[in-house]
């Protein structure tokens, strides 16, 4: 009895772990923006592209608007102000098949943080009845599985897809405060060849801590050969840095386990895209 | 990267280090003469320009020209704006129009933009220039505005061989 509850265990564990990679392996998403720093009297718009793509930066699959067959969604994407609200116009991102692209106004002086509205997201898997994995949308309490799955679980999937702005000057970008984000001493506009950023891995608010990984893939992966992405860990402060070779826009991604108390859930994940700009010096 | 050679006449560094134990308040002053090339290219945008001095940790201390048009654009001068243009500091006694290809010498007296005496000692001397549907030239070098001397700059494009003097007076 006790060994096979011991077995019933470690396959949950293995499973877990499984999916838990699988989803890990997820396709790329990110924000790309026409400006990443501007300056004049007049007020700017700033192009934001988004869509889901390994290539960097060029568009495979848009988000497909929550409502079926329309032209765009005015709930894709947000934008924290410099003074940390939420700018007052809905921004409307166009649905384009391979992309979604929306226009962001910005009037004030300082930092903009654009992202895509996060919305935690689960995702349950099971074994249909020829053992065979399968996943649906929703909480397993919520999903539509047949009468029959297996070693069911429920994943909750937390994704930062964002990037930064600064208009007339720099200013302390402000946070999501959910999931995962970066957060200085180095500014997200302030990037040159040459020098060193060092950035701190923030998880709802608060140092992710040790021990994350991070990928730092630079643009352009069409015209290279190797995809040449530098991968460095989080410190005991959650911190890391990278001295940029190569001027250009860069991805900076990583993903982390999170314990989730929540009814249904078995395990839990955050992700994070964040699209850079570095200068040449 | 950018080369340049100390002209320095070994009379001058003695009067220099004999002033130095001796007097105190000298007001350093500098001369640069800047070389925009005649390029010869269909369409030609005057430059941006911008010349200024930092600490040598890089913090802006104060600019001695800026040649310039729109604001819209004064973000390609990167280096000067992440360093001053964004800041709040007033530009105006110091900037003017874009310039045709020549020789212009800009003329330091050792004051910041708010007119108060910039103190001697070691500073980064910053010359960015930026030309629309051209390139982009930047060069930072080690100044010692205690050593009077000249200095060569070797532009790549955008500048041509441009000079720095330093006088102590």
């Amino acid at each position: 009895m006790k060994i096979n509850l011991l077995k019933t265990a470690l396959i949950g564990a293995l499973s877990l772990s499984a999916l838990v990679s699988t989803s890990a392996s997820a396709h790329g998403r990110w924000l790309l923006p026409s400006h990443t720093s501007l300056s004049g009297d007049k007020a700017h718009y700033v192009m934001i592209d988004a869509s889901i793509s390994n290539e960097m930066f060029a568009p495979d699959k848009a988000f497909k608007p929550k409502e079926k067959g329309a032209e765009y969604d005015d709930t894709l994407l947000m934008a924290l102000a410099p003074n940390g609200e939420p700018v007052s116009d809905t921004i409307r991102a166009y649905y384009l098949k391979r992309k979604s692209s929306a226009a962001v106004s910005l009037t004030e002086q300082g930092t903009y943080h654009i992202a895509m509205t996060q919305k935690p997201m689960y995702m349950t898997f099971y074994k249909n009845e020829e053992g065979k994995r399968k996943r649906v949308f929703g909480k397993k309490t919520e999903a539509e599985l047949p009468s029959n799955a297996k070693d069911v679980t429920t994943t909750k999937v937390v994704s930062t897809v964002d990037t930064f702005v600064s208009r007339n000057g720099t200013s302390k970008p402000a946070q999501l405060g959910l999931g995962l984000e970066l957060s200085g001493p180095t500014h997200p506009n302030d990037l040159f060849v040459g020098e060193q950023a060092r950035f701190q891995l923030l998880q709802d608010g608060k140092s992710a801590g040790e021990g994350v990984e991070v990928s730092i893939l630079k643009g352009d992966t069409r015209y290279r050969n190797e995809r040449g992405e530098v991968k460095v860990t989080t410190d005991k402060d959650g911190m890391f840095t990278i001295t940029w070779k190569e001027p250009g826009l860069y991805l900076i991604e990583t993903s982390n386990k999170v314990t989730v108390n929540e009814e249904g859930v078995d395990a839990g994940r955050y992700a994070l895209f964040t699209t850079l700009e570095v200068a040449p010096e | 990267m950018v080369k340049f050679k100390l002209f320095i006449s070994a009379a001058l560094l003695l009067v220099a280090a004999f002033f130095q134990t001796t007097a105190h308040a000298k007001t350093p002053q500098l001369e640069v003469e800047l070389t925009l090339p005649d390029l010869e290219v269909q369409p030609y945008h005057r430059p941006y320009v911008a010349v200024w001095l930092e600490t040598p940790e890089r913090k802006h201390v104060t600019t001695l020209a800026l040649w310039v048009q729109k604001a819209e654009w004064f973000k390609d001068l990167r280096q000067w704006w992440r360093k001053a243009g964004k800041s709040d500091a007033n530009f105006d006694g110091i900037s003017g129009a874009t310039k045709r290809a020549g020789t212009y010498t800009i003329n330091w007296q050792g004051n910041d933009l708010d007119g108060n005496p910039v103190k001697p000692g070691k500073y980064l001397l910053n010359i960015e220039v930026v030309r629309e549907e051209g390139g982009r030239d930047y060069t930072r070098i080690e100044l010692d505005l205690t050593k009077s001397g000249k200095l060569t700059i070797d532009g790549k494009n955008e500048f041509s061989k441009s000079f720095v003097t330093v006088s102590t007076k």
